[in-house]
């Protein structure tokens, strides 16, 4: 693995860091696994690239981009707390409905190439318009949970009970929690899409999963979970991964090729979830 | 002032194997009053608690609160007028969350939750206080999470976050059932004295018949779903827990 592959790998790492945050949010924070994020990415993505193609100001896409997720996660939100659908399935039709959403904001067409076109990216070093993108979002979501109303959100995923005896109500703390982690996947599709040049309907495949191994490595790391720590470890856990998977694949003693990434990956995760357990057992 | 006129709830209503939990409850208590309920189980002492924290809507009857019907008012936002602490310790308080951070929540209970910073240094000068009142040294141990401490000193928190904000009426619902007689007699003695302190209004259900009988106003016995007797002050204090006992096997 050469450097040119490491920068790569950690301007990647970034960019789905962003996502990682939302699907820790969900998973973590509320307790709520949310299967829109495959969706709510491409949803991010497409948005995006229509808007660059039609010569919009690439800030203002992500802008859009993330306002898109938003409306994604309140859409689960809502068939979630109003139709009494279980909140697994509520992200699964979410997601299975976007595509045809994805579909329609492309113009019908499965995939939006942008070469040359005006990105975040242009005239400037990918890996710092990327750090300061991440560390602007990593500096408004640590903020937020160290507020009463951060406070107010992770109670929700600690104890119900205890959350609506002291008077949070757990629809509103569900719609407003996903809103805030379709937007930030939103916003990772929307950044990924001007990164790649390009725009295609299958690009969110496998997100919530590259997510999650996010937010597990990011736990390993940071054992001690402070609330400080939560939000910045997604972010690390996300670049480890990535340099990770490169030198797996890169590797020429264990003869994997791309076609194995998914294998990886689930094994990953698989080993990070079972570790503990088994550690636990001996002593 | 709490009122409950008429509260019946019944399970299943309308079919034939339908269960009347609640028949005709009536109930006043005023302001500052500290009223015991004793009643055996599955007698409806902690369904009617989820009737007046709103968890359950009942068959029917009414919940006033100082003239308030309550009727129209979720769960979630009663919270502001009813403090609640349940029989589990564990269900009381958030286990993963530090004791700073489950007293910072319990904090603003009926207030709105803003987007500004829980963890401030007048939080943490007031909360050193009420920990300090509890006696039992859990100041130092703020960060320390709940799920490190026993069972006796979760409660005491769990207490203690219920009295932080201001409330209406408190609920104590067999508070000391799952602590041994030690610590669920220093629970049940602080319980009182914050209570009697602040003047709380306060429904206690017990089936810990030396608390029944030494703690509270009067005391109300529940069972075959209405409110069977009612002890007032003086004739509850002459009562020996085995009479009390022996009472309890009457009905």
């Amino acid at each position: 693995m050469n450097t040119l592959e490491i920068v790569s790998g950690v301007e990647i790492g970034l960019i789905y860091g962003i996502a990682a945050i939302g699907i820790c949010l969900t998973f973590r924070l509320i307790d709520f696994p949310d299967m829109t994020c495959d969706g709510s990415f491409v949803l991010g993505a497409a948005i995006s690239g229509i808007l660059i193609k039609s010569g919009c100001n690439p800030w203002l896409a992500l802008c859009a981009a993330t306002l898109g997720g938003a409306l994604a996660g309140l859409a689960t939100g809502i068939i979630h707390s109003f139709f009494k659908i279980s909140n697994l399935l509520s992200g699964i039709l979410t997601a299975f409905m976007l595509y045809s959403i994805n579909l329609r904001v492309m113009g019908g067409v499965p995939n939006i190439p942008l070469i040359g076109a005006a990105t975040i990216f242009s005239g400037a070093s990918a890996i710092a318009v990327l750090t300061c993108t991440c560390l602007t979002v990593v500096a408004i979501f640590t903020y937020l949970l160290a507020t009463d109303f951060g406070l107010a959100l992770r109670s929700v995923g600690q104890s119900k009970g205890v959350s609506t005896n002291y008077g949070v109500n757990i629809r509103l703390a569900n719609a407003v929690a996903l809103m805030l982690s379709n937007a930030l996947i939103g916003l990772s599709g929307a950044i990924f899409n001007q990164h790649q040049c390009f725009a295609d309907i299958s690009q969110g495949v496998g997100t919530l999963v590259i997510g999650l191994a996010a937010v597990m490595i990011g736990e390993k790391l940071f054992p001690c979970w402070s609330y400080l720590l939560i939000v910045p470890a997604c972010v690390v856990g996300s670049i480890v991964y990535r340099i990770f998977i490169g030198f797996a694949l890169h590797s020429e003693i264990l003869g994997l090729k791309t076609q194995d990434l998914n294998l990886i990956t689930g094994l990953l995760i698989i080993i990070a979830m079972a570790a503990p357990k088994f550690r636990r057992r001996s002593c | 002032m709490l009122v409950l006129k008429n509260i019946g709830v019944t399970f299943d209503g309308g079919t034939s194997i339908g269960s009347t939990i609640l028949n005709g409850i009536n109930l006043r208590v005023c302001g500052g009053e500290f009223v015991i309920i004793i009643g055996g189980n599955g007698a409806g002492k902690t369904t009617l608690f989820n009737v007046i924290s709103g968890l359950l809507r009942p068959t029917t009857g009414q919940v006033m609160l100082d003239g308030k019907d309550m009727a129209k008012i979720p769960a979630h936002e009663r919270s502001q007028y009813v403090a609640r602490v349940v029989q589990n310790t564990m269900a009381g308080t958030m286990c993963n969350l530090t004791i700073f951070e489950n007293l910072a929540f319990a904090f603003t209970r009926g207030k709105r939750r803003k987007l500004l910073p829980y963890s401030t240094s007048a939080r943490r000068k007031i909360f050193a206080e009420k920990l300090e009142s509890l006696g039992i040294g859990l100041e130092k141990r703020m960060n320390a999470t709940v799920a490190s401490l026993s069972g006796g000193q979760r409660q005491a928190i769990g207490l203690l976050m219920s009295v932080l904000a201001p409330s209406k009426i408190l609920l104590l619902d067999e508070i000391t059932a799952a602590l041994d007689p030690k610590i669920s007699d220093s629970v049940m003695a602080l319980a009182n004295k914050i209570i009697v302190a602040e003047g709380r209004t306060t429904l206690m259900i017990t089936h810990n018949m030396a608390h029944a009988t030494a703690y509270g106003d009067r005391m109300l016995l529940l069972a075959n779903s209405h409110f069977q007797r009612e002890f007032s002050g003086p004739e509850k204090e002459a009562l020996t827990p085995s009479e009390l006992a022996k009472v309890f096997g009457e009905v």
